[in-house]
């Protein structure tokens, strides 16, 4: 990691431009609205998986081969690092979020995008699950790459991601039970059991030729502002307002910031310290 | 000089010196201060009020994109990585924790040094591990000024230690109190 640490931040401004460029050109996929200084580090990520020297060759082949692009819009993915991420929001979804949600409606839809390696989906599950409210939710996970949605209806977790997400999820359930009760251990891992996918359908959404999918009742998108511009953050705070059914809520990373946002005014906050926030 | 940001790393043995540092400058400092500490990561609150009470000058966790402006002390926050982006504002990043740390001080320190070359300064305090030493290094490459706490004052020396080996030729190595007088000469006209 030191080493590939050292070099990382060699990459130019302009040749990261001309790839940009270059794939907007033969694949219609904007590249610059990633914030530049993780995009910088995730394309030096893919240059090392794919044991290429220079950002000028990976240029080349993303424009030459849609596929290797595909592959690229994975090797460029951020992983989530644990399972029930902080606990003190998951407590505020189990608590606040979900009781007001089973109030109002009859069916619950929740839109998580950008869920990347689905740790936020399964722990979304789990506390529905423990809610009692599986079989009137629905969660729809999303991400900007196909080959992620295919990896995650099998997913298995490596183990160093254990320890972390059941110290999480005892903070969250107040050591009541452990996080292993929704475990299968496998030779290089763990997976999540499968029944706690039963209510969530995963699927390729770019945002950037979307259309308006339908009326969800909740967004969690938390800690995916982070990766991108200000200006597509701006969009997408947008296309969220768009997707939330009137009184619907959004739940973003508790060190994110939508405040600025012209669209920021169709959402009253309704947490300061879990980021959560209300279409009105 | 004109210096336009300034970034401290520290870990384990280093909150006295920290609290030390911030209490002594005063309230219009104008240079931002930057603290990339390694912290408990599942501890959200507590740590810039802590700090808060001990500094003149104001004491924030910067949001995602946040802009860099005199007057404040930015704390790295919890469990993010905490990246200085060319438009002089804050990214912040969950991407994988490196040498076991996020936020990491290397990372910190790499694209701060990027965004400020020669007119970024980097401090290496006391810490048990060699997260630093990388980064520290880029500053100076980068054209910055390179300060390391002296190891025999330091609590921890081994992340002092691991910066100067790494970097070679640090410019000043000083002990505490010759840190906070190095911080008041950068703004003497």
């Amino acid at each position: 990691m030191n080493n590939a640490l050292s070099k990382e931040i060699e990459i130019g401004i302009s040749g990261i431009r001309n790839l940009v460029e270059a794939v907007k050109n033969t694949h219609g996929f904007d590249l610059g609205c990633f914030a530049i200084t993780s995009f910088k580090r995730r394309v030096m990520k893919a240059l090392h998986i794919n044991e290429i020297s220079s950002v000028e060759a990976l240029t080349d082949m993303l424009v030459n081969d849609k596929q290797f692009f595909e592959k690229f819009l994975r090797d460029i993915n951020v992983e989530c690092t644990e399972f029930f991420r902080d606990p003190a929001f998951w407590r505020y979804f189990r608590n606040d979020i979900l009781p007001a949600l089973d109030r109002k409606h009859s069916q619950i839809k929740i839109w998580i995008p950008g869920c990347s390696s689905g740790e936020e989906v399964l722990t979304a599950a789990i506390a529905i699950q423990e809610a009692g409210l599986k079989d009137k939710t629905k969660i729809y996970a999303t991400d900007i790459s196909p080959e992620i949605i295919k990896e995650l209806t099998n997913k298995v977790y490596s183990n160093n991601k254990f320890e972390i997400s059941e110290t999480n999820y005892q903070r969250f359930n107040e050591e009541k039970t452990d996080f292993s009760r929704y475990t299968i251990t496998e030779r290089n891992g763990f997976r999540i059991r499968d029944d706690l996918y039963e209510n969530i359908e995963l699927d390729v959404y770019k945002y950037q030729n979307a259309q308006k999918i339908k009326g969800f009742n909740l967004i969690i998108c938390r800690n995916v502002f982070i990766y991108y511009t200000l200006q597509y953050q701006e969009m997408l705070l947008g296309l969220f307002a768009e997707n939330l059914s009137y009184n619907g809520c959004l739940a973003i990373g508790i060190m994110e910031d939508i405040s600025w946002c012209k669209d920021f005014y169709k959402f009253k906050e309704i947490d300061k310290n879990d980021k959560v926030y209300s279409r009105v | 000089m004109n210096i336009k940001l300034i970034i401290i790393g520290g870990s384990a043995g280093s909150f006295q010196v920290i609290t030390r540092i911030i209490h002594s400058l005063p309230n219009d400092y104008p240079i931002p201060v930057v603290l990339a500490l390694h912290r408990l990561k599942h501890v959200r609150h507590g740590f810039v009020e802590a700090l808060m009470l001990k500094s003149k000058m104001n004491v924030i966790e910067p949001h995602d994109k946040q802009k860099i402006r005199a007057g404040n002390i930015y704390l790295a926050p919890a469990n993010y990585h905490l990246y200085v982006e060319l438009a002089g504002t804050f990214a912040l990043s969950t991407e994988e924790a490196v040498n076991h740390s996020r936020p990491s001080i290397d990372l910190t320190f790499m694209t701060g040094g990027y965004a400020y070359k020669n007119k970024c300064v980097g401090i290496i305090l006391s810490g048990a591990n060699k997260d630093g030493a990388l980064g520290i290094k880029k500053i100076k490459e980068y054209g910055g000024i390179t300060v390391v706490q002296d190891p025999s004052d330091a609590q921890m020396p081994t992340m002092p230690l691991a910066a100067i080996d790494k970097t070679k030729n640090v410019d000043h190595v000083i002990n505490s109190d010759e840190i906070i007088k190095f911080l008041y000469s950068l703004i003497k006209k």
